[in-house]
């Protein structure tokens, strides 16, 4: 309640700010809350960290968010989270009931946002509180645990390791620095560029490159087609009652709490939470035949999943410094410019800081609600807004986050094209852009647990011998990939018995 | 088992640590590499060879004007951002009058079935758009530009 008075009103300006953008990068297809928090950083710059986070805390939700508008109104997600709202939410335009619809979906987010933002609050603490009694063994581990993870969703097992293993090796170009305990001698870069990466590749100009200068070269490659041609009216002949809720508490719940605990596993995101709590609300439905057709009961699992995802993926980002998905990885670089480090004693060193953004998470949604509940009928117009216009402002944008990050530096712009390239080429030849940004983020501190444990005790037997804690965790990376084995094998046998 | 215990011995020469970790990543890197071609080889070889990876591949439908326009104009202008704002030291004017001909150039690439209106919204919004960020950047929030 402290921190409610304390703030002044420019860090509720600032949240609204990131809301309004947030959602309307969301609502405009092919744009996500990843591209919007990626672009915004440099807007961070000038703010303290309190009011940088307010922000990007606005821009989550709102991204989140926003994606539900063109998913309901042209059969198009927003964000890959959005796509189980086309199955009911488009069904419900086409029966003339899109606004009804897009509020069922504003109000089943709220619902997920806020219930994330409680299981955040009471379960970052206790797990920092455990995570802080790790030795630099279990901080490998946990890393390792984290890519395992990552790798395991992907479509392809070993492509997905690969990509995360090569996220790391690319994070370790430069000095291995003395600040966490190096020798300060070069390595992997070639003599002719230490002058530009004696300290490695800069985290915001790649997570800027590869999640904003990748996009619009996909773009341009498709031909920068605008999804919306014709105008969206919202008709107002069926209008939303809440009455639509009753006996929704079980499926608002069940769909809340996948989207969290979905959140909580690095890298998987929101669509996965979106499709599996979908699912569960059709498997649990009296009429599951209803699904698909414009059943409301469809578009609240699925937008309160995909917003509950907001609070699970920062769990592990505030207690164990690992990005819980793509989205809160570019929130780290907000951490980092403002000289803190995530991670287990976060909670405990900057309880102010964890206070406030507890509040600007909850204050956000509450936002994110009033702009998109009240203002519906000029949100869905955003998608209305062309992309030639929109995309060199987003360059430009891409530019002032990546020159201004080390105060002027021409080869971070550099760095920038290189890694919007690296992306749009590297996806096409099948690599995995989420284990890549999460083994690039955690590769330095992977390098400095996994030296200094072999450093301290000599022995690579110390991983497996440590204590308790760290058998537990290779069995949970033996059973990560267990399970993608185990998957990969079935769906080849369901492919071969379709094929005869 | 002492036999095991002592080929899990390491030993870390500090002068050399900083090879370590990257020489144990490249090795994996390595291994990943190879497995990948064991596992998927034959399957893309398979697919060359019955032409299916070709038909994918003359299937790609790209938008070649619209890409390589796009890359060489985004190419050009991080060329010349630097150059011309030694014109005007330290005050973001290269990055401003960059990004007006850029924000131009790039939109008219993009734009289908050009017509007065799309002209006219065109070149307002790529003079007003660099000018607002480089206003609210390089004044408001004092951020260094070219």
């Amino acid at each position: 309640m402290e921190a409610l008075f304390s703030l002044d009103l420019s860090y509720y300006l600032l949240v609204s700010l990131g809301v309004l953008i947030g959602i309307i990068f969301g609502a405009i297809p092919g744009m996500t809350a990843t591209m919007a928090v990626a672009v915004c950083l440099p807007m961070t710059y000038a703010l303290d960290l309190n009011h940088g986070l307010a922000l990007l805390l606005g821009l989550y939700v709102g991204g989140i968010s926003g994606g539900l508008v063109p998913a309901i109104l042209i059969n198009i997600p927003g964000t890959p989270s959005s796509i189980t709202t086309t199955f009911d939410g488009y069904p419900m335009t086409l029966k003339g009931e899109p606004e009804k619809a897009l509020k069922i979906g504003i109000v089943s987010s709220l619902v997920g946002g806020l219930f994330s933002a409680a299981v955040l609050y009471y379960f970052a603490p206790t797990l920092a509180d455990w995570a802080i009694k790790f030795s630099y063994v279990e901080k490998f581990l946990i890393i390792l645990f984290a890519l395992t993870v990552i790798a395991s969703l992907c479509t392809r097992l070993l492509v997905g390791i690969f990509s995360g293993v090569l996220g790391v090796w690319v994070s370790l170009f430069g000095v291995y620095d003395m600040a966490k305990g190096g020798n300060g001698e070069l390595r992997i870069v070639p003599e002719v560029l230490s002058v530009f990466l004696e300290n490695g590749f800069s985290l915001l100009p790649v997570l800027i490159g590869l999640f904003g200068l990748t996009v619009i070269f996909g773009e341009a490659e498709k031909g920068v087609h605008d999804e919306a041609t014709t105008s969206v009216k919202l008709s107002k002949d069926k209008r939303f009652s809440w009455s639509v809720f009753k006996g929704q508490t079980i499926n608002l719940l069940r769909s809340s709490t996948i989207g969290t605990f979905i959140g909580l596993l690095p890298g998987v995101g929101g669509s996965a939470a979106s499709v599996l709590a979908y699912s569960q609300a059709k498997n649990f439905s009296d009429d599951p035949s209803k699904f698909g057709t414009g059943h409301p009961d469809g578009v609240i699992a699925s937008e309160s999943s995909n917003n509950g995802l907001t609070g699970g993926a920062l769990i592990p980002l505030l207690s164990l410094g690992i990005p819980g998905d793509s989205t809160t990885a570019v929130l780290i670089g907000a951490f980092t410019l403002q000289g803190i480090q995530v991670g287990p004693l976060f909670i405990a060193e900057h309880t102010d800081v964890w206070n406030t953004m507890m509040l600007g998470l909850v204050v956000a949604n509450l936002i994110m609600f009033a702009i998109m509940y009240y203002a519906i009928r000029h949100i869905s117009k955003v998608i209305m807004i062309p992309k030639y216009l929109l995309y060199p402002g987003i360059m430009m944008m891409c530019v002032v986050g990546a020159y201004a990050i080390n105060s002027g530096i021409m080869f971070d712009v550099w760095t920038l094209f290189l890694f919007g390239l690296i992306g749009w080429i590297g996806v096409k030849l099948g690599l995995e852009i989420a284990p890549f940004i999460i083994g690039f983020i955690l590769g330095p501190s992977a390098e400095v647990y996994f030296v200094k444990s072999l450093e301290s005790f000599g022995t690579l037997a110390i991983f497996f011998t440590k204590s308790p804690i760290a058998l537990f965790l290779w069995g949970l990376i033996a059973l990560s990939v267990g399970y993608s084995v185990y998957s990969t094998m079935k769906a080849k046998r369901a492919s071969a018995k379709d094929t005869v | 088992m002492d036999t095991l215990a002592e080929l899990l011995k390491v030993q870390i020469d500090f002068e050399q640590s900083h090879l370590l970790f990257p020489s144990i990543v490249e090795w994996v890197l390595g291994g990943l590499m190879l497995a990948i071609i064991v596992v998927h080889g034959p399957e893309l070889l398979a697919q060359w060879r019955n032409g299916a990876l070709r038909s994918c591949l003359a299937k790609w439908q790209v938008d070649k004007k619209r890409l390589f326009g796009c890359l060489a104009l985004t190419l050009a202008y991080f060329i010349a951002m630097e150059p011309v704002g030694t014109l005007y030291p330290n005050s973001g004017i290269g990055f401003l009058l960059t990004s007006i001909v850029y924000g131009f150039a790039l939109s008219r690439l993009f734009v289908h079935d050009i017509n007065r209106r799309k002209w006219m919204l065109i070149a307002l919004s790529s003079v007003l758009t660099p000018l607002f960020v480089w206003v609210v950047f390089a004044h408001l929030f004092r951020i260094t530009l070219p």
